[in-house]
């Protein structure tokens, strides 16, 4: 019953951001595209000086553009709720705020993996055109935003809750976001200074990837925060989804 | 499942809102009954409503729908409740069949051929996108759905106002058919008395947050009358007796709360039936004793 209910509320939830992620991912794909062929460009008429700088500036912009892509789909379900009138009446249907919150978030992840996948690909195809490689900033770049992307969706929703004096809200959000938010400001400093060189032609891989291991753990590091993040995420828009008329 | 003789109880319910008071309001809708919860727009209809669907939380006071508590065992209450707004609240982007496809996860007894018999019956169509509907045809769709999970209780928020009288008698046949079993129960909230004059078994009268009157419609209807008398005549009559005074130019007319009783005090005057529209109008305005 569980999955049939979970299965129903992807379904609900993807239909409603469907059509303009359809629209986002062909721009981003238009965008991406763009990016390979600007890179080479830039690289061979030497636009940044220093090749790190170059590998920072495309990580980072690249990284940046596809995190505001997503931060489109929370905002897109929930408008859609509110204009439908669902928010208004949800509470009338036999689902708890902790149903949807699950299958919303399920989304999300599937695509914010996709995202992280056509990152890695563009930066991939980048660095081999390129004296330049990023892609490390660009994954520690996008998983930051993501970080921050998860965060101001927590702020916002917590904001309206904590208006009507949610109690609960206390126990789950603040304790874990304080030590979160501890253990990944230096991230946030090192990994947006974290860049590589390309992979030297005659270095053995394994040898380069314990070279490199710092950058690894930044990106690791980065990643559990943002599940440490999704995680409460889902627990504040869960609560949000339960909240009543007071 | 748990047996019960109320699909709904409502014991002392108080909630406080800035400029509102649902004052301690009571009342029952006993299983297999039609209950017309009629008052006029702000008396606390969608309030009371939103309450016992617990989209709301009250202040005081005690719930219990299909003898269960609505606080306790609220999702299961809701896979056996159906709920009818008076707006669509599906998105412009889904069609018939996406409707089915959400529910189906949602309710354990969602019936996939009753619906798309009543979509068929309503003649909606099945691919067509919510958002190009039209009003008649959203709430019919929205009665498809809240009858397609074989609810043992349907609560409806204003669902028939602003349908045409035809599709209003439509869906008020439908209603009669869901009803057969004696197994179901309707809260029908509304303030076009003539529906609820048609089909329900029991009324409920709530104004400025209190209940005014609950009970039988026909013992309702039959307890109260329209005495029409000139100025005189007024004089004579027992202000206990009385409701409320409409005044105009030729005399008065007396809303009674006791026919019986006031045709035998006043044998000369002449005393109208009243309908459920009339004593509407004489409670609203019952603290101004005269109106025109």
């Amino acid at each position: 019953m569980m999955d049939a209910l979970n299965r129903s509320l992807r379904f609900r939830d993807f239909s409603l951001i469907k059509r303009n992620l359809k629209l986002r991912t062909i721009l981003l794909g238009c965008f991406l595209l763009m990016m390979c062929l600007i890179a080479p460009l830039m690289s061979a008429g030497g636009f940044l000086s220093d090749d790190d700088l170059s590998g920072m500036f495309f990580g980072i912009v690249i990284a940046a553009f596809l995190a505001a892509f997503l931060t489109n789909v929370e905002y897109d379900a929930d408008k859609a709720d509110e204009d439908a009138g669902w928010k208004r009446c949800r509470l009338a249907f036999p689902y708890s705020g902790t149903d949807h919150a699950a299958a919303r978030y399920q989304i999300k992840t599937v695509i914010m993996f996709i995202y992280g996948g056509l990152l890695f690909l563009c930066s991939v195809v980048i660095s081999a055109l390129c004296r330049f490689s990023f892609t490390g900033t660009a994954i520690n770049c996008y998983l930051l935003f993501l970080c921050l992307l998860e965060l101001s969706c927590i702020v916002r929703r917590s904001a309206g809750m904590l208006l009507h004096e949610h109690r609960q809200l206390k126990r789950i959000l603040i304790v874990p976001a304080s030590l979160l938010l501890l253990l990944w400001v230096p991230s946030l400093l090192r990994g947006l200074l974290q860049n590589e060189p390309a992979l030297p032609d005659n270095t053995d891989p394994i040898t380069y990837l314990a070279e490199h291991i710092g950058a690894l753990y930044i990106t690791l590091l980065t990643f559990v925060i943002l599940c440490g993040l999704l995680y409460v995420g889902r627990k504040v828009t869960a609560l949000e989804f339960d909240r009543r008329d007071s | 499942m748990t047996e019960y003789e109320n699909a709904i109880e409502i014991k002392g319910v108080t909630k406080y809102y800035d400029g509102f008071t649902l004052d301690n309001i009571s009342f029952d809708v006993p299983k297999g009954c039609i209950m017309g919860f009629i008052g006029q727009n702000g008396a606390g209809k969608t309030t009371t409503i939103r309450s016992l669907l617990r989209i709301t939380d009250i202040n005081s006071g005690e719930i219990r729908l299909l003898g269960l508590d609505h606080i306790k065992d609220e999702t299961a209450i809701k896979k056996r409740i159906a709920v009818v707004f008076d707006e669509l609240p599906f998105h412009d982007v889904f069609n018939a069949r996406d409707m089915a496809r959400i529910f189906e996860g949602m309710y354990p007894e969602w019936d996939n051929a009753a619906y798309m018999q009543y979509i068929e019956r309503f003649q909606l169509p099945v691919k067509k996108k919510i958002g190009q509907f039209s009003k008649g045809m959203k709430m019919k769709l929205q009665i498809a759905c809240a009858l397609s999970h074989n609810a043992e209780l349907l609560v409806m928020d204003e669902a028939t106002t602003g349908l045409d009288p035809v599709v209003r008698d439509e869906i008020l046949h439908i209603f009669m058919e869901y009803l057969q079993n004696g197994e179901r129960s309707i809260l029908m909230s509304s303030h076009i008395t003539s529906d609820l004059e048609k089909i329900a078994d029991m009324v409920t009268f709530i104004d400025k947050g209190k209940i005014l009157l609950t009970g039988y419609k026909d013992e309702i209807i039959e307890q109260h009358g329209i005495i029409k008398c000139n100025k005189e005549k007024l004089q004579e009559i027992d202000s206990g007796d009385i409701v409320s005074i409409r005044t105009n130019n030729f005399g008065a007319e007396v809303m009674v709360n006791d026919r019986e009783n006031a045709s035998y005090k006043y044998r000369d005057c002449v005393i109208d039936p009243a309908s459920l529209d009339d004593i509407m109008l004489y409670y609203v305005h019952r603290d101004m004793k005269e109106w025109s």
